[in-house]
């Protein structure tokens, strides 16, 4: 270290050694070029943000990225730091640091990953932070926490809970217009309707080819692992508005055209087409090894890249924008999440359902019970609730979780006898 | 139920017969005022301190104690004498209790109030717009209008309510309190679930008895620390009795069922009452909103105000509001040189060793 | 036909050998050792001289349990899931729900009959990381009661008026326990208000199964009159069966299944 290296130059260096081996990695599967532009991206946004001109901006789910790349800005969905932290073995020093300071670990291990990331000095400062209040409360609890450290100014978004009421979509776009013209404002960046109509534009673009490529998913014999499709997370990707997106979904599409021409599926012999549901552990693929390549249980589709919005109009950005996040699948009643599941079985033939539980997630796990009642309702596909954390490997047991997962597949190879 | 005559003797306190019916809620950010103009009376939902059996089969066992024994009780029937329930989107629990308890109980009629975490101008708006909509579905459900002038006077009567809980509450700065931490909570708690015309009447002889007392020069000093409680919903007593029976007195507190009940009141000049209305419960500086700046001003002041030796922060298993901001506030009131107890409880009637044996620990340091 | 089933717990281990109508006709429960090899060769042994035959008398095997991948002599290993449903059916042809408190887990098993009297899971629940609702919580109370685990059960029947325990976590209960006891309330009471938290606990976890009669309990924990008594009395009125030896049902369902894999075998 110089003395004139500055601090943002310092946790570039940090980060680079921590991370850019990591997508050389031995996996038990050959991943797509698309997929590998995905990592080499996130690698990139990142290395980006340490940049000392760079305007950072941490973000929360919902948030849309889109207006962050519209004002130049780096948008950093920072909880994603945490599940990329577990896939190099970082995490559980993060989470211990997080634990020192006080927090309990009852609470979410995404949030708490970053908390300790940020204790560690470890993060590009945020210029802003902007939260929403979906998924979690947790997100604005931690980003007041971020404002008084970093001494920047944190905005919250409101995501009504009736999506569908009259209002809803005015309060949203007024809220992003503001908060848009304000971080401008905040960063000295520029902010012009039309840039912001260009990222739009983009972020179309990127959909067009992302929704085509799901659908290629649909194909019996599934032509891509749910291992490797889950990472592109492409409801709530922080790649939406940027021309790399557009390149990897392109990508991606060719590639599984290309693979379904071919007659190359994910596994050789596809027993079982399972929907995952929330997100996965990032520290190892032994789970979907397992299931996916010793028992033929393709993981068909994710309810994370389920793209559930229209073609956004880009001479209506806030209001588009509004509609898009408004759409999702997780925000409101119950009902909403059980309808998009019910559809997802059907389009992509599924047979058994998976939904991760880990310990400190209330938004999901508490929708769980009541949606797995619903689809009850509609027919009795075998739907198990896996308690498995995320990141923090200190709770990963694989003993136990095999247990499950055998009981899980015998109950599917049950099913399948009939 | 515990009897609680105490200095308030509430439990002798009639309560006219509610011929018009009971609407419950969970959050100190809805306006009792709503309910009121509705032609009910508000009800604290308090949780039914039963364990969560027949409510995990709608939510996880790691959630939000408070939500779990509220849901429990409409499950078990202990809230079915409710005319209706509304439930505030006060956190990801308190928004999945809206799922469960419609879902669990489909014959309740069950409303819910949006609420942002902010109090900036779109906030306001927001809240405001999510209070209207409020009122047209109560409107709906039970076939009444809730007019501006119904609601002006709900807010008169509320406002009422609030000067006369503050100015008890008051009494408590003071060295000579006449009545225990225990019995104030039982009390704010007894008003935030009965007709304020009563309750008003009640809390007028209350003061009353306390001039009395201070007229005739029979107070009597307390002894032991001064203890701000604040933290998690708290739906009884036992744990500020238990801190009491160990030598110290519980004077204030930044709980609801305290003085975020009553420490500040809406505005009765106002054409617009439900804008009002927003203005005041939108600000009331909980845990959960981010303006943490207003938050902290308003706990140091109270810590001055009331002469706090100490602070006990009590957090329920899986709140996370709570867990989230103590390890942040912990920092800032050590700063201020303020000595705090953190304890963490799955339920709140709970009575463990561990736990007295920590307060009475901290009690002795600051003595 | 001879089949044996053999489930390796974290505490004990059971062999059961089926004769052609899945009859019993020998069978062992032993404690579990470290070495679980020498578990299951000696249970095994100890089975076959009680019935009187030969490891070349055994047609299949099938191992269940926590340690049934690492049964030697095992042709499969099948889930205790998949297992005790089929041990429990077979005790009891009605039965719709099993609940299986074993030492370190428990579980809820939501099961139909097919038309050709085959039963299949439909959906199952286990308790996660959380000792609570285990017989590992009564092994811990019974240790700070000093107590014989064993007498638990018919030392709570005398008692007169249950304590309520209001702890949910073994750990916090523990310390309620203790100051009860310091309370000088009798070990009877207190065991009984145990026997109803474990209970409290395990039918939180089947709530989010569809309980339909009948229901059987099954594992070591249901030897515990005490528990058995109070799971009853919350379930009631529904039927609940108890087999007179509840701790064999997995290793029982292992030896019925492991029947299917011989007809597959000789197909």
């Amino acid at each position: 270290m110089t003395v004139t290296e500055t601090k943002r130059q310092q946790q570039k260096r940090y980060f680079s050694d921590q991370f850019q081996n990591r997508m050389k990695r031995p996996r038990f599967y050959s991943p797509l070029k698309g997929s590998q532009a995905r990592e080499r991206a996130m690698y990139k946004l990142f290395m980006e943000s340490f940049r000392d001109t760079s305007t950072v901006v941490w973000k929360s789910t919902f948030v849309p990225s889109e207006i962050i790349y519209a004002i130049g800005g780096v948008p950093l969905y920072i909880e994603t730091f945490s599940a990329m932290a577990a896939g190099v073995g970082m995490c559980t020093d993060m989470l211990s640091a997080s634990e020192n300071q006080g927090f309990s670990r009852d609470c979410c291990s995404f949030l708490r990953g970053v908390l300790g990331a940020s204790r560690k000095d470890i993060l590009p400062k945020p210029d802003a932070l902007i939260s929403s209040s979906y998924y979690c409360d947790g997100d604005p609890m931690i980003f007041d926490i971020f404002a008084d450290e970093y001494k920047s100014l944190h905005h919250y978004l409101h995501i009504p809970f009736f999506t569908e009421r009259e209002d809803a979509c005015d309060l949203v776009a007024d809220q992003l217009e503001e908060i848009t013209r304000s971080i401008a404002r905040e960063t000295g960046s520029d902010f012009s309707q039309d840039k912001l109509s260009e990222t739009i534009a983009i972020s179309n673009e990127a959909c067009r080819y992302f929704k085509k490529a799901m659908d290629l998913r649909k194909h019996s014999h599934s032509p891509m692992l749910g291992c490797e499709a889950i990472d592109h997370i492409g409801s709530i990707s922080q790649l939406w508005g940027s021309k790399s997106f557009v390149r990897i979904s392109k990508l991606l599409c060719e590639e599984l055209e290309e693979r379904i021409e071919k007659g190359i599926t994910a596994v050789e012999d596809e027993q079982h087409r399972l929907l995952w549901c929330h997100l996965r552990p990032y520290y190892n693929d032994e789970i979907f090894q397992y299931l996916e390549v010793e028992h033929n249980a393709v993981v068909a589709f994710e309810m994370v890249n389920l793209i559930t919005w229209d073609e956004m109009d880009p001479q209506k950005p806030f209001q588009s924008l509004a509609k898009k996040l408004l759409s999702n699948q997780s925000i409101g009643p119950y009902e909403r999440m059980t309808r998009w599941i019910s559809t997802m079985i059907k389009e992509y033939t599924i047979d058994g359902i998976i939904w991760m539980a880990p310990w400190g997630c209330r938004h999901f796990n508490s929708l769980s019970q009541m949606v797995k009642e619903g689809l009850r309702k509609e027919g009795n596909i075998p739907f198990y609730v896996l308690d498995l954390e995320c990141v923090d490997k200190r709770n990963y047991s694989k003993e136990q979780v095999r247990t499950r997962l055998d009981a899980f597949l015998e109950v599917l190879e049950d099913g399948s006898e009939e | 139920m515990e009897k609680h005559t105490g200095f308030f003797g509430i439990d002798e306190i009639d309560s006219p017969s509610d011929t018009n019916g009971r609407i419950g809620f969970l959050s100190i950010n809805v306006p009792d005022e709503l309910i009121i103009a509705a032609g009910k009376t508000p009800f604290r939902v308090c949780g039914c301190e039963k364990p969560a059996k027949l409510a995990n089969a709608y939510l996880p066992k790691t959630f939000d104690p408070y939500v779990l024994d509220s849901l429990e009780g409409a499950l078990d029937g202990t809230y079915s004498f409710l005319d209706g329930v509304i439930i505030a989107n006060i956190s990801d629990g308190h928004r999945r209790l809206y799922d469960a308890w419609r879902t669990g109980d489909p014959s309740a009629k069950v409303f819910f109030l949006d609420i942002p975490k902010s109090s900036d101008s779109l906030g306001l708006k927001a809240f405001n717009l999510f209070l209207s909509h409020l009122r047209r579905d109560l409107e709906k459900a039970f076939g009444v209008e809730i007019t501006d002038e119904k609601l002006r006077d709900a807010i008169q009567i509320c406002n009422t309510t609030r000067t006369l809980l503050t100015n008890l509450s008051e009494k408590r700065k003071s060295n000579s309190i006449p009545f225990t931490g225990k019995e104030f909570f039982e009390m704010a708690k007894w008003c935030q679930s009965n007709d304020k015309q009563t309750v008003n009447s009640a809390l007028k002889g209350f003061l009353e008895k306390c001039e009395k007392i201070e007229s005739n020069g029979s107070q009597v000093n307390i002894d032991g620390p001064r203890i701000m409680i604040m933290g998690s919903f708290m739906g009884s007593s036992s744990f500020i009795g238990l801190i009491e029976s160990l030598g110290a007195n519980v004077v204030c507190e930044d709980l609801c069922l305290g003085m975020h009940y009553f420490s500040t009141e809406v505005d009765e000049k106002t054409d617009n009452p439900i804008a009002a209305l927003a203005q005041r419960y939108l600000t009331i500086p909980t845990a959960r909103m981010v303006d943490t700046e207003a938050r902290w001003n308003y706990l140091l002041n109270m810590t001055e105000e009331y002469s706090v030796d100490g602070i006990v922060y009590f957090a329920l298993k899986f709140d996370d509001t709570h867990l989230f901001e103590y390890p942040y506030i912990k920092n800032k009131f050590q700063k201020e040189g303020y000595p705090l107890l953190f304890i963490e409880a799955e339920n709140f009637v709970t009575n463990l060793g561990q736990i007295e044996t920590r307060v009475q620990a901290f009690t002795e340091m600051l003595v | 036909m001879i089949t044996a089933g053999i489930d390796i717990g974290s505490v004990s281990t059971e062999v059961v050998l089926a004769g052609e109508e899945n009859e019993i006709l020998s069978y062992v429960v032993l404690p579990s050792q470290i070495d679980v090899e020498k578990t299951a060769n000696e249970a095994l042994d100890a089975a076959l001289e009680k019935a009187s035959l030969t490891r070349e008398d055994i047609d299949y095997t099938v191992a269940t349990g926590y340690g049934r991948n690492n049964v030697p002599f095992a042709d499969k290993s099948v889930t205790e899931i998949t297992c005790h449903a089929q041990g429990a059916h077979h005790f009891f042809p009605n039965t719709r729900t099993i609940i299986d408190i074993g030492g370190q887990d428990s579980k809820a098993i939501a099961i139909m009959t097919r038309k050709n009297n085959k039963t299949k899971v439909i959906d199952f629940m286990m308790n996660d990381k959380c000792a609570a609702g285990t017989g590992r919580f009564l092994e811990v109370m019974a240790g700070v009661l000093d107590v014989d685990i064993n007498d638990m059960g018919s030392l709570s029947q005398k008692s007169s008026q249950e304590t309520s325990i209001s702890s949910m976590c073994t750990v916090f209960a523990e310390s309620e326990v203790i100051s009860l006891i310091h309370q000088k309330l009798p070990k009877e009471d207190i065991i009984s208000g145990l026997h109803s938290a474990i209970a409290r606990k395990v039918l939180s976890l089947v709530q989010r199964v569809p309980i339909e009669e009948e229901i059987t309990l099954t594992g070591g924990v249901m030897k515990n009159i005490g528990v058995c008594e109070k799971l009853m009395e919350e379930l009631a009125p529904k039927k609940v069966n108890l087999p007179d030896e509840p701790q064999i049902a997995g290793a029982l369902g292992a030896a019925i299944i492991a029947k299917k894999h011989v007809a597959v075998q000789t197909n």
